[in-house]
This record gives C-alpha cells, sequence and structure tokens, in this order.
C-alpha cells in the first residue's frame, strides 16, 4: 500500500514551543510508517542544526530548508549534512500538492 | 483538481518582519497551479496601503508588492478595511463578512497563518 505523506512547515525560531511540537510530530509519524517532510523558512531556519531534526532526517525525514531565510537571517549553510536539502518556494508549493495532511507552524 | 491555499495573516506589519514574510511566501506560492487566496485581519491590510508606511521590511515589500499588483493575486480583507486602511485600488482586494472570511479559512485545502 502506498505509504501517506505529512508535510510540515516550521517558521518559528529555537526558543518557541513549537520546536519540540513539530519534532515530536515527526517523530510520531515516522514511527507510523508516514513519509515525513519537513521545510523549516523565515525564522525557522535557525533550527537546520536541532539535533533533533538532524536525528529525525537521518531516520527518514526529507528535511528542506529555505536558503532565502538563511542569508536573511545569516545561519551559516556550509557544512550542512548531506540529509538537509536548502532550497526555494518551489519545494515548499510541490509539498502543499504532493503530501495526504499539510500542517504549517507559524 | 488543485488544492486551494489560504495564506491567513494576522500579524502586524508596523511591529513584525513576519507580515512582509508571509507575502513573499503567499507570492511563491502563487506561481504554481493553486488557486490562491492571500486574507489580511487585524492590521495586515495596511500591507496594502496606497501611501508608504513605515513598515518592518518595507525594503522587501516594495519588491513583492508591484508583482502581487501585477499578478492580480486575490486579497480578502474585512468589511470595511479597504477604507480604513486606505487601500490601493489597484490590487485585487474584496472586502467579506467574518463569517464568509471564516468560510474562505475553513474550506481551503491548505492554510498558512501568520
Amino acid at each position: 500500500m502506498k505509504k501517506k505523506k505529512l508535510g510540515l512547515l516550521l517558521s518559528t525560531a529555537p526558543s518557541h514551543p513549537n520546536v519540540g511540537t513539530v519534532a515530536r510530530l515527526c517523530g510520531s509519524a515516522l514511527a507510523a510508517d508516514v513519509d515525513v517532510y519537513l521545510y523549516l523558512i523565515d525564522e525557522g531556519v535557525a533550527n537546520v542544526r536541532d539535533e533533533r531534526f538532524l536525528r529525525l532526517s537521518a531516520r527518514g525525514v526529507k528535511f528542506f530548508v529555505c536558503a532565502y531565510g538563511c542569508q536573511q537571517h545569516h545561519v551559516e549553510t556550509s557544512n550542512l549534512g548531506p540529509t538537509v536539502t536548502l532550497c526555494g518556494l518551489v519545494v515548499l508549493s510541490n509539498m502543499i500538492n504532493g503530501c495526504d495532511r499539510f500542517l504549517a507552524f507559524n | 483538481m488543485s488544492l486551494s491555499i489560504a495564506v491567513v495573516v494576522r500579524e502586524n506589519p508596523f511591529k513584525t518582519h513576519r507580515a512582509a514574510e508571509a507575502l513573499r511566501i503567499a507570492l511563491g506560492l502563487s506561481t504554481g497551479d493553486n488557486p490562491l487566496t492571500v486574507i489580511l485581519l487585524n492590521e495586515a491590510p495596511v500591507l496594502l496601503a496606497e501611501e508608504p508606511q513605515d513598515l518592518v521590511d518595507a525594503d522587501i515589500l516594495s519588491k513583492h508588492l508591484p508583482v502581487l499588483k501585477e499578478l492580480k493575486i486575490p486579497f480578502v480583507v474585512p468589511s470595511g478595511a479597504k477604507a480604513a486602511f486606505a487601500v490601493d485600488p489597484e490590487f485585487a482586494v474584496r472586502e467579506a463578512s467574518r463569517e464568509e472570511i471564516a468560510a474562505l479559512i475553513k474550506n481551503a485545502d491548505r492554510v498558512l497563518a501568520f
């Protein structure tokens, strides 16, 4: 059977409770054999080196980060791991279209 | 059929960059096939004001607003907001009641609220 896909958008800074919520959602969805697509945007890009997200991406979460957001918020993008993809809004558009469920945490 | 998207902006453009960022995201999403509506609540209709305002990230807005205008991206604002915020009539803006706005959000396939 085709796996369900969950898309998550996170735009809040590391200090915001959304970050923990999104990390737990990702983990729960993975455990339920759901494909997870996570997109960090705006202040959310500062979570790009959050250990929880890096572990989740190593377990299979597709991890996307807004390149423009990194530039705007002075987030260093060198030496990001191979599981992190810098991208633009076209990827977000594709996520919105391609996922069975999509949730935005702003 | 393409999924409909509603981008809802509640943030105050005088106080945070997030309102301008929401418009940037809306513009990016508008290039796809999805029918998109931008709903401006609270102080957010001032983003479309005819006269320049002292908004956060005004330089970024100045790049995106002409494109939003040119592409006739549909905006929805609460009844009375066009006059209250002196909205530029060249934008594709319509006023709606609170009930209609609630229905727009409820019926959208995807909602991004800022």
